[in-house]
């Protein structure tokens, strides 16, 4: 897979909700080779400060238009700097990197969309892709954040024809708790999903690998760890296999977040 | 203007091995040399230095293995690498097509460690040099990490030097109290060049978790940082020993490169800087060349350890 690094154009840079900024960048060679799920690395200015690029995740793809969206949340220099930027700025890009989402197994039906916080940011790509396929799937979204001032175009998924459950942590919309905790009781009340695709925090990717393994189920998660190359030379980004391990396997070694994931399979490998 | 360029010499000579310009890619940074090839044109290197490899694959340290400061990374990567087989196997097939100097990072726990790693590549084909990293522990005494006791060098190095006729070099490891005594312990067991700087060890705490920010505790930083110690060290190397010296360290553009070439190291090899622009190290190359021209210099040898000391 070939990786471009491209002097993007901003078109846009605006705040959509509380602390969480969208932006749209020209960058056809990108654009056109990426996947819903992959990522950039961003050079978020020419000096060296900070040093290292900045990985962001595709919001949404715009193949035809030769741009690209994504959706980030200012929490230090590197994104600060970035909401600072305007249309006709350039950000020097490099990408598309890792391996992005596929498609469930062909048995699914019931998809269910976790998402924590920022992690909201690669499943609007995710559903342009599943809504594009032959299939109807039956999508629940799952979003939960900090607050309500903090929750990103949900009226996107809802128009989409999914069902979103809410959840905050402070309780100001929705269920009043955590995503997982949310996850938990429908999934037992209710029917299980046949299949998930999860992207957030990693103390809630941790609970709902626990979730994954207790009720044997089949999905896909993205990961995030701190980053230097992005391109997989440094080996810095590694997680333990052992994370993606099922009930009783304990697995030695390390995988790339930048390379094997962001996006993981869990579970049976379709 | 192509006719010009073409007069400018960059070629160095370095002991027994000869580089088309003085500019390599560092070991750790570049992974096995084909995952930036479609950036760049990995041909137009002075050398690619591979990841570090052992005889046997390494799973690396618990994460997380980075953090940024300023300026700099702090790396625990824990030398992780695929073993020194499928190196040989998978990975240098691929890299030999391509036309670049190709120059294997090896480390091990044990003296026998590496000079089985010596005797190995020392029968493959294609390996223009041996670099020995001495930055690792001695798990036969007590966990002394090799690189920074003299009588530890020689037995590495003398024990790689027996077993190859490969030009060798030897990096050093900047945390010690004096590089030139362990560059002169490298030399007279047979280095024929030092490359210098490793990691200088550092390390980073966060305060509200009340944790270390690396899974290992401690790493090693890297980066724009640490150029200046660098500098220093491959001076005291220059001044301790006659072989020639590839300075590393902190080398983000080609006024960094020439700093190192001026005060007399005969190549460089760039590290972090590939993270940042995967085109750095073949920007710096233009980036002599034209400096060269515009001081009409026809050769880099004429610029290398031209740094004046007399007012
Ligand atoms: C594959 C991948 C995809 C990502 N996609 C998105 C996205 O779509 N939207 C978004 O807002 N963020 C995303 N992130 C996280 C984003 O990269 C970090 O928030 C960003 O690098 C912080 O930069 P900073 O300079 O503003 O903050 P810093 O000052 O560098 O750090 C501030 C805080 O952010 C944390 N942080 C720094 N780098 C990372 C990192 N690589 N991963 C996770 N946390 C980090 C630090 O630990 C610290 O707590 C993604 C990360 C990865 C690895
Ligand atoms: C992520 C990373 C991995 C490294 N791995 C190795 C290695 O395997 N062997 C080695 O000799 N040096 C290794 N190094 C050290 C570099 O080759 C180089 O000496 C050091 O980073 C200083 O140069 P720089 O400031 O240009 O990065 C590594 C450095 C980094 C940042
Ligand atoms: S970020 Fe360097 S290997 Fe993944």
């Amino acid at each position: 897979m070939p990786i471009f690094q491209e002097k993007a154009r901003i078109l846009k840079n605006q705040r959509v909700a509380q602390g969480v900024w969208e932006m749209r960048l020209q960058a056809p060679q990108i654009a056109s080779a990426a996947y819903p799920g992959q990522f950039a690395m961003f050079r978020v200015r020419d000096e060296l400060s900070p040093l290292l690029r900045r990985p962001f995740s595709f919001s949404r793809l715009n193949t035809a238009d030769g741009t690209f969206d994504i959706l980030y949340k200012v929490v230090g220099q590197g994104t600060r700097i970035m909401s600072a930027l305007s249309a006709g700025d350039y950000l020097d890009i490099l990408g598309p990197l890792g391996r992005g989402f596929r498609l469930p197994p062909k048995h699914a039906r019931e998809i269910w969309f976790l998402a924590g916080g920022i992690g909201i940011a690669p499943f609007f790509g995710l559903l342009d892709m599943l809504r594009q396929h032959e299939i109807g799937f039956n999508i629940t979204l799952f979003y939960g954040a900090a607050t309500g001032e903090e929750l990103v175009r949900c009226e996107f998924f809802e128009q989409n024809n999914c069902t979103v459950n809410i959840c905050t942590d402070d309780g100001t919309c929705g269920f009043h708790g955590f995503i997982t905790d949310s996850v938990e009781r429908t999934c037992t009340l209710t029917s299980v999903p046949d299949y998930f695709y999860s992207c957030g925090p990693h103390p809630m990717q941790q609970r709902v690998m626990e979730w994954a393994k207790c009720n044997n189920l089949q999905g896909q998660m993205s990961m995030e760890t701190m980053m230097a190359c992005g391109v997989g030379v440094c080996l810095g980004c590694s997680i333990s296999k052992n994370f993606f391990a099922g009930e009783q396997k304990i697995e030695t070694g390390y995988l790339r977040v930048c390379r094997e994931g962001p996006v993981f399979t869990i579970g049976d490998r379709t | 203007m192509t006719a010009k360029k073409a007069e400018v010499n960059l070629k160095v000579t370095l002991g027994p091995l000869s580089l088309p310009n003085p500019v390599m890619v560092a070991s750790g940074t570049f992974g096995y040399g084909l995952e930036y090839s479609s950036l760049i044109n990995i041909s137009k290197l002075g050398g690619i230095v591979v990841k570090g490899l052992s005889i046997e694959p390494r799973p690396g340290n618990p994460p997380p293995r980075l953090v940024e400061t300023h300026g700099g990374l702090i790396n625990a990567i824990g030398l992780e690498n695929v073993g020194v087989d499928n190196f040989v196997n998978q990975k240098l097939p691929l890299l030999l097509k391509h036309e670049v100097p190709v120059i294997v990072n090896i480390f091990g726990n044990t003296v026998e460690e590496y000079s089985e790693l010596a005797k190995i590549l020392d029968g493959v084909t294609g390996i223009s040099a041996l670099e020995i990293n001495i930055s690792c522990p001695n798990v036969k005494s007590g966990g002394i990490v090799f690189g920074t006791d003299p009588k530890q060098i020689q037995k590495v190095v003398s024990s790689v030097r027996e077993n190859t006729g490969l030009p060798l070099i030897t990096k050093l490891t900047p945390n010690v109290t004096d590089i030139g005594e362990m560059a002169k312990a490298a030399v007279e067991a047979g280095t024929d060049i030092i490359s210098a700087i490793n990691t200088v060890s550092a390390m980073a705490v966060d305060i509200n978790s009340r944790k270390p920010k690396l899974g290992n505790i401690v790493g090693g930083l890297s980066g724009p940082a640490i150029k200046p110690i660098a500098l220093k060290k491959v001076w005291n190397i220059l001044n301790s020993v006659e072989v020639p010296v590839i300075g590393i360290g902190g080398i983000s553009n080609h006024e960094d490169a020439l700093e190192f070439l001026l005060v007399g190291a005969r190549a460089v090899q760039i590290g972090t800087a590939n993270f940042i622009h995967p085109k750095t190290s073949v920007e710096i190359i233009e980036g002599i060349r034209s400096f060269l021209e515009s001081n009409g210099l026809k050769d880099v040898n004429e610029f290398i350890g031209s740094l004046k000391l007399d007012s």
